[in-house]
């Protein structure tokens, strides 16, 4: 079992396991965070970070007092409550599904524990980004598995069928990839009516940035495919009778599965910088509900960078996990060519 | 590999918090300067003018810029609000109160020396604000029970004005500007008016009578002007140093589109005047010593931010949406949920005061103390919507035909304040099982739909105020063309709609102070209780004013420069 976990950890590197804890953490949000990510406390804009302080046997999160509110200055205001594990506090519905108010951490009412600060209403950053991050996985692994299925099926079409299929699909991703995305996704947003919910609106967003995605992939496919239709096994198969679907599924698909899985891991970034600036230019997820990029665009006048630079987190989250899924690529191309099977012939 | 990453990571990030946490580095110190008179004022535009025409100028950058060129028969003291003299020197009012006669002041000349006389106030009135072809935005305040006011030259400095019945606020009206025939007339007569004094036009050809002249516009980058030699300072303005008005010799403005590129600017000394919203008080109030300026905080500005309700029973929504807005417990409901305290706090550190009504606490002679308040009190909105037939499943408010509560609450992108107050809304409502989203629009685009095609619910908004509650006409007569909750409505659609309407159409034409202000004590009365504008919070008005400027103090009314012929620039700023 041991060795299992150590071959995992060589296969995906330290940047997987970084994502995956990461990943963990989000989907569990509502458990991890202390509040919910529209929790609001008026009394504490631009709150810096409260650390909980060890005395007598246990946590204390000192509480907050407003001593200045022309400069947004907080000092201890000397009272502290206690902090609990495993405790009950705000309510929610976990995966939209599982009723409960458990937490891993919180502390009482009129205490108000901050990991990281809180935003101008008083919402707490820390409980924000896990929201936010989850919310940047859940659209960039669903955004990437709509972009790869249509990508791959198009390059291995065109790749296999050749002739005037190939050519009419080839045409139709450059079309696709001439097009300058940002502006082509702008465009539709905003042909969605205002007022829609939040969902339709993620939807939305997954579907646009998917939409632009799967070109520069299918061109890709369909290289490989041609140069692999060239190879003796795949003629053999060909010669023996084999259905093209045979060909496609058993010959062709298992030799780019390196090439696949590295680009999925590469294009992940694009989609989580891609949902970022949408939702920066305002065009994405809309308030209360965070994402990275939202959060992000609080940040962005001088005055809060004064006051609440923390809110930056999210833009450093985000540079985080654009560098490690790339890492990760890297250190999945490093075990595909080296390792057992990277070019193992069917 | 990722462990040196993030090694990098972290150092980017504690080098750049460091080096923001000193922001003291560069002191300026003032070197006075010989004499305090032809000196410069540099501040920052937002945007460029549209226009160097006062008939047609709307926008604010464009009047602000008219200001220095051009100027009325009168002038509102910053001070008090009081009508004091400009171009007239004085003015006789006759018993029936529907006569005013002025007469002008002594050798006016405009600044390409022709004389100004009666005439040209005659051809500004007769032949342009007028002129049904002229596209003139204060044609609307300039009548009487849709009529013009008569206008007659009796001699070269004494014109009449005449009006169908006594206009209380026609003095104030008056300080619209003044035009010179010589050079418009042809203008008026080809019927190019609307494109003539564009801001393609040579600078030299703009003549005006105010204490500057336009010297030079180079569009997107500055505007300035240097002094007017023929200006003559209204009667009784005089300053406290001995000098020919005004004492600067040149105003240069410079047009920079983005605030936080003018707060940079102002921080590194290259102007000497800035406004300030209230969340930029922290970065600034830390440098004023190093910086050499001072933060005057003039108290709750004029301006009003209100929530409105669409009340419009032709509107393409729901009809039973209507019927909540319509409802004086539903509107009172909101604005019993609301903390305004919370807000102030939030969005503007502070810095700002609760709005009581449609009049501002600081128009003292207006104001009726008397308004109905509403103070932040959750039980009595929930209380009130219970009266109101609305019921609590779960956490979920019901009407009692069974729709649930869900409002789209729409402000506009341009300002990130009112975006933060509506989100502060949808919080503060949510208790009340209210669910409101934020739906952020461009400025043009909200307008049409509130004005034109009524498609729209709530509406977190904001209207600069006036002086004069007539100028609120506009606004809440029934037939008014921002009457936002019921735009082109066929009349008062509730009784109350009609007592405000009569309330207004009395007070236009009562000349005795203190029944016009009871008149409209009444209306802030029923403006209050009916709520259907739910007033919210209003900024501290702030200015970061550089200690080179002399001549400048905070003014209730009029910003900090009393009158900008008498500012002064006292000394120059070296960086030390």
């Amino acid at each position: 079992m041991k060795t299992r976990a150590g071959a995992f950890v060589k296969t995906v590197g330290m940047a997987g396991v970084l994502l995956l804890v990461l990943g963990a953490t989000s989907l569990f949000a509502e458990f991890l965070a202390p509040y919910r990510y529209d929790s609001v406390r008026f009394d504490l804009p631009y709150a810096p970070a409260v650390i909980p302080v060890w005395s007598h046997g246990r946590f204390w999160v000192p509480i907050l007092e407003m001593t200045d509110s022309e400069r947004r200055r907080y000092s201890p205001s000397g009272k502290r409550v206690p902090l609990h594990l495993f405790c009950q506090g705000e309510s929610y519905r976990m995966w939209g599904v599982i009723h409960s108010s458990r937490h891993l951490f919180c502390a009482e009412a009129p205490g108000r524990i901050y990991l990281m600060g809180a935003d101008l209403f008083g919402r707490d950053l820390f409980s924000r980004l896990l929201y936010g991050m989850r919310f940047s996985f859940l659209l960039s692994l669903i955004g990437v598995a709509i972009s790869f299925s249509i990508g791959t099926i198009v390059g291995l079409v065109a790749g296999y069928a050749g002739g005037w299929v190939d050519r009419l699909l080839m045409r139709l991703s450059e079309i696709v990839m001439a097009v300058p995305g940002l502006y082509l996704l702008m465009g539709l947003r905003s042909i969605v009516p205002f007022g829609v919910s939040s969902t339709t609106i993620t939807l939305i967003i997954t579907g646009s940035l998917s939409l632009i995605g799967w070109a520069s992939l299918s061109r890709v496919v369909r290289g490989l495919v041609m140069s692999l239709s060239g190879q003796d096994f795949v003629l053999a198969a060909v010669a023996s009778g084999a259905s093209p679907a045979r060909v496609i599924f058993l010959h062709l698909l298992p030799n780019m599965r390196y090439y696949l899985l590295i680009s999925v891991t590469l294009s992940i970034p694009a989609f989580i910088v891609g949902e970022a600036g949408l939702s920066f230019l305002g065009l994405g997820l809309s308030e209360p509900h965070p994402s990275l990029g939202n959060i992000l665009s609080e940040s962005q006048s001088l005055e809060t960078m004064n006051s609440a630079p923390w809110l930056l987190g999210s833009g450093i989250l985000i540079v985080i996990l654009v560098v490690l899924f790339n890492r990760l690529g890297d250190v999945l191309r490093e075990a595909g060519e080296g390792g057992p099977g990277g070019d193992r012939k069917t | 590999m990722t462990v040196r990453l993030f090694v990098v990571l972290l150092l980017l990030v504690v080098s750049s918090c460091s080096r923001s946490g000193t922001s003291g580095e560069r002191v300026f110190s003032l070197v006075p300067r010989s004499s305090p008179l032809h000196g410069t004022l540099t501040f920052d535009l937002l945007s460029d003018p549209k226009t160097f025409n006062p008939a047609l100028a709307q926008e604010t950058t464009s009047t602000q810029v008219l200001g220095y060129l051009f100027r009325g028969l009168t002038r509102i003291s910053p001070y008090d609000g009081k009508i004091k003299p400009d171009l007239a020197a004085r003015w006789r009012v006759d018993t029936s109160g529907r006569r005013v006669t002025f007469t002008l002041g002594k050798g006016l000349r405009w600044s390409d020396g022709v004389p100004l006389t009666a005439h040209d106030v005659v051809f500004t009135f007769n032949r342009v604000y007028y002129n049904p072809a002229v596209a003139a935005a204060v044609r609307d305040i300039l009548m009487v029970d849709g009529k013009p006011f008569r206008v007659r030259a009796l001699d070269d400095r004494t014109v009449e004005f005449e009006t169908a019945k006594p206009f209380a606020p026609l003095l104030e009206e008056l300080g619209v500007e003044i035009l010179p025939e010589h050079l418009l007339a042809k203008a008026v007569d080809s019927g190019r008016f609307n494109t003539t004094w564009s801001v393609r036009t040579p600078p030299q050809e703009i003549v005006g009578t105010g204490p500057f002249r336009l010297e030079k516009y180079v569009p997107g980058q500055y505007i300035r002007f240097s002094r007017n030699p023929l200006y003559s300072p209204p009667p009784g303005l005089r300053g406290p140093i001995p000098g020919t008005l005004p004492y600067l010799d040149s105003v240069l403005l410079r047009i920079i589109p983005n605030q936080n590129s003018e707060l940079l600017r102002f921080l590194a000394g290259k102007s000497d005047l800035i406004s300030v919203s209230p969340s930029q008080v922290p970065v600034l109030s830390d440098a004023a010593k190093a910086r050499a300026f001072r933060l005057l905080i003039r108290g709750p500005s004029q301006a009003e931010i209100f929530l409105t309700f669409n009340e419009n029973p032709r509107a393409p929504i729901p009809p039973y949406k209507v019927d909540w807005f319509r409802n004086r417990l539903f509107r009172q409901a909101i604005a019993y949920a609301l903390d305004r305290k919370a807000m102030i706090n939030v969005i503007y550190n502070g810095l700002g005061a609760p709005v009581p009504g449609p009049v501002s606490p600081s128009n003292k002679e207006f104001f009726n103390p008397a308004v109905t308040r509403y103070h932040h009190d959750p039980e009595r909105a929930k209380r009130l919507l219970r009266e109101a037939g609305f019921r609590m499943k779960g956490k979920r408010l019901y009407d009692s035909h069974g729709h649930r509560v869900t409002i789209l609450l729409m402000t506009n992108t341009e300002s990130p304040e009112r975006i933060s107050m509506a989100q502060m809304v949808q919080a503060m409502v949510k208790p009340l099982g209210i669910r409101i989203r934020v739906v952020p629009l461009q400025f043009n685009m909200l307008s049409t739909m509130v004005l034109s095609s009524h498609q729209w619910e709530m509406l977190l908004f904001g209207l600069t105020g006036t002086l004069d509650p007539h100028g609120n006409a506009t606004v809440w007569r029934s037939n008014g063309f921002l009457h936002l909750w019921n735009p082109g409505g066929k009349g008062p659609s509730a009784p109350w709609e009609a007592e405000v309407d009569r309330l207004f159409d009395e007070g236009v034409v009562t000349l005795d102070p203190i029944k016009r202000k009871k008149i409209y004590d009444r209306w802030q009365e029923i403006a209050t209780w009916e709520v259907p504008m739910v007033d919210l919070v209003v900024p501290d008005a702030i200015t970061a004013v550089r200690l080179t400027l002399g001549g400048i103090h905070p003014t209730p009314l009029g910003g900090v420069i009393p009158h900008i012929s008498l500012v002064t620039q006292v000394s120059r700023l070296v960086l030390r």
